[in-house]
């Protein structure tokens, strides 16, 4: 067996080289290290490999939801522009009456002249395999419904879930499994990247050429052309897909909270409002003394065009709960543009909740313009305006980052980097299995165990770092040695079967 | 020969798979539950 690493083939080296000359275990140390890391970035690759598969398809599904929701709901959203607009307390009444089991929990106003308003109710997931709601969609100008969909069956509503859970709701009756499988991939897939760049590090003589190193070897038609291909574009994505596997980690169950507790803890997490909500005066408080039986919000006109009649002379019983218009204007005037989401209140001392983020109804804002309000529901009064701005400083960091591994920060051009960094990840993927079927291994034809103190040292040194910086993946380093040493160890056959037995 | 490879090789990778559920399943009912440190 050899390696064709960018310093030439490695020779093999006998087991326990360690034993002869200093000099030469000098040299077998640094073999034997790396024929250590190569079995390690064998097992790890053979594990992460299926999900990061369906990680990196369900992503560019994601990557690709602007485009794919203009092409799938694309005629259902569109209107035609009228001289007069209906109320949206008027269109939010014809949704309550086609859907009265439904409750409505949200509404996008029209982010555009020629667009519908989308109201999203919460349907207790029926209907489709996922808990997602429904969206309806209304014609501002008629109020009538022009459509509705399932949310169980969209598209980039079955990728995210995939993404983040692989829909282990469905076959493990949770979602935390799928959850946790996730992150404990993305946790071996870093371990994944650090071996891989210790493999790929040029040695030797032949290391100082840029052939083999950053330039891949096409004309050769040996192994070598496929090991270029693989390790080349691993490393020139490596910063990228760390930073896909880094941010996705903040959305993981152990690691996300962890992480959210650390930057929380050094003061440079999210404003209190964005945890917390911000509560609404309670019925009492606007029936009571000093308080305002009716509402006559002198709401200035929508800043909106063609809207700005939604407000004209509204008034309303406070203790009755403010009309939608007057929420949308109160929002308006705050200085929202089209294509926020106000979130309906939860219960009666809950507030209404407009929120702007990078994922919004409005593709590919910034997440610097990211920016959430809270709204009375009795008075349409603002109650706090939370903007970016006043995000912590991690805070800021982490919304950035997931608004670009959305591929929403710069609008296309941040979709096209995330497309590539995807392919190149799939690449890398499937120029492994063709090294492997290449090297037409017996059975499954893992590197062989290398038994040497440097070796354990070296590794031990990297997994033990990591393992505590991930600690699922911490636990499972754990596990393995526990396995392999209680149930390997005793069981040959499954150890054959696994390629562990030597 | 080689479908049949891959095959084996798929095999395992879902074997490893559905072992680190099982050991997350140990993981969570042992640790994670109790550990309020941890996630």
């Amino acid at each position: 067996m050899s390696v064709a690493g960018p310093g030439g083939p490695l020779p093999e080296q006998p087991a326990g080289s360690e034993t002869e000359g200093a000099d030469r275990a000098a040299v077998e140390g640094r073999s034997a290290l790396y024929r250590a890391v190569w079995r390690w970035h064998f097992y790890i690759g053979i594990f992460v490999i299926p999900v990061l598969i369906l990680l990196s398809l369900s992503g560019l599904v994601y990557l690709l939801k602007p485009q794919i929701d203009g092409l799938v709901y694309g005629d259902t959203r569109t209107v035609q522009p009228a001289d007069s607009v209906v109320s949206y307390q008027e269109q939010l009444e014809h949704v309550q009456a086609r859907f009265p089991d439904e409750p409505v929990v949200a509404v996008v106003p029209p982010v555009a002249e020629d667009r519908a308003t989308e109201f999203y109710l919460d349907n207790g997931g029926t209907g489709g395999f996922l808990p997602a709601g429904r969206t309806v969609y209304v014609d501002p100008y008629t109020g009538d419904i022009v459509g509705s969909k399932n949310n169980a069956f969209d598209p980039s509503q079955i990728a995210v879930q995939v993404h983040g859970s692989l829909i282990s709701a469905a076959w493990l009756g949770d979602e935390k499994w799928g959850d946790r499988l996730v992150e404990l991939v993305a946790s071996f897939t870093v371990l994944l990247l650090v071996t891989g760049v210790f493999l790929w590090w040029p040695r030797g003589r032949a290391g100082r050429s840029l052939r083999g190193t950053l330039i891949p070897r096409l004309d050769v038609k040996t192994r070598a052309r496929w090991r270029d291909m693989h390790a080349i574009t691993g490393i020139v994505f490596v910063p990228a897909l760390a930073f896909f596997l880094l941010t996705g980690l903040a959305w993981a169950g152990v690691w996300g909270p962890s992480y959210g507790k650390v930057i929380n803890a050094i003061g440079a997490s999210y404003p209190a409002e964005i945890f917390d909500g911000v509560p609404s005066q309670t019925v009492g408080d606007v029936n009571g003394e000093g308080g305002r039986s009716w509402a006559q919000s002198a709401l200035p006109a929508l800043p909106s065009g063609g809207h700005a009649n939604h407000s004209q002379g509204l008034a309303w019983n406070a203790a009755d709960g403010a009309p939608l218009d007057a929420i949308v204007a109160s929002v308006e005037t705050m200085g929202f543009q089209p294509g926020y989401t106000i979130f309906f209140p939860a219960d009666e001392t809950d507030s209404y909740n407009a929120a702007q983020f990078p994922d919004g109804p409005r593709a590919n804002q910034s997440a610097f313009d990211e920016r959430y309000a809270y709204i009375d529901q009795y008075t349409a009064e603002p109650l706090a305006d939370v903007p970016f701005s006043q995000f912590g400083l991690m805070a800021k960091a982490t919304d950035w980052g997931i608004s670009l591994h959305e591929g929403r920060e710069w609008g296309i051009l941040s979709q096209i980097l995330m497309g590539v960094a995807t392919l190149s990840l799939l690449v890398s993927i499937g120029t492994a299995v063709v090294m492997w079927v290449k090297r037409r291994p017996a059975g499954l034809g893992a590197p062989r165990r290398v038994y040497s103190r440097s070796a354990l040292v070296g590794l031990l040194t990297i997994t033990t770092t990591l393992g505590m910086l991930f600690p699922l993946m911490g636990m499972a380093l754990v596990s393995i040695i526990v396995f392999d040493y209680a149930v390997l160890r005793r069981l040959p056959p499954l150890a054959r079967a696994l390629g562990v037995a030597q | 020969m080689t479908a049949l490879r891959l095959l084996r090789l798929a095999a395992t990778s879902l074997a490893f798979m559905a072992m680190s559920l099982g050991a997350i399943w140990v993981a969570e009912q042992l640790v994670l539950q109790h550990v309020s440190w941890i996630g």
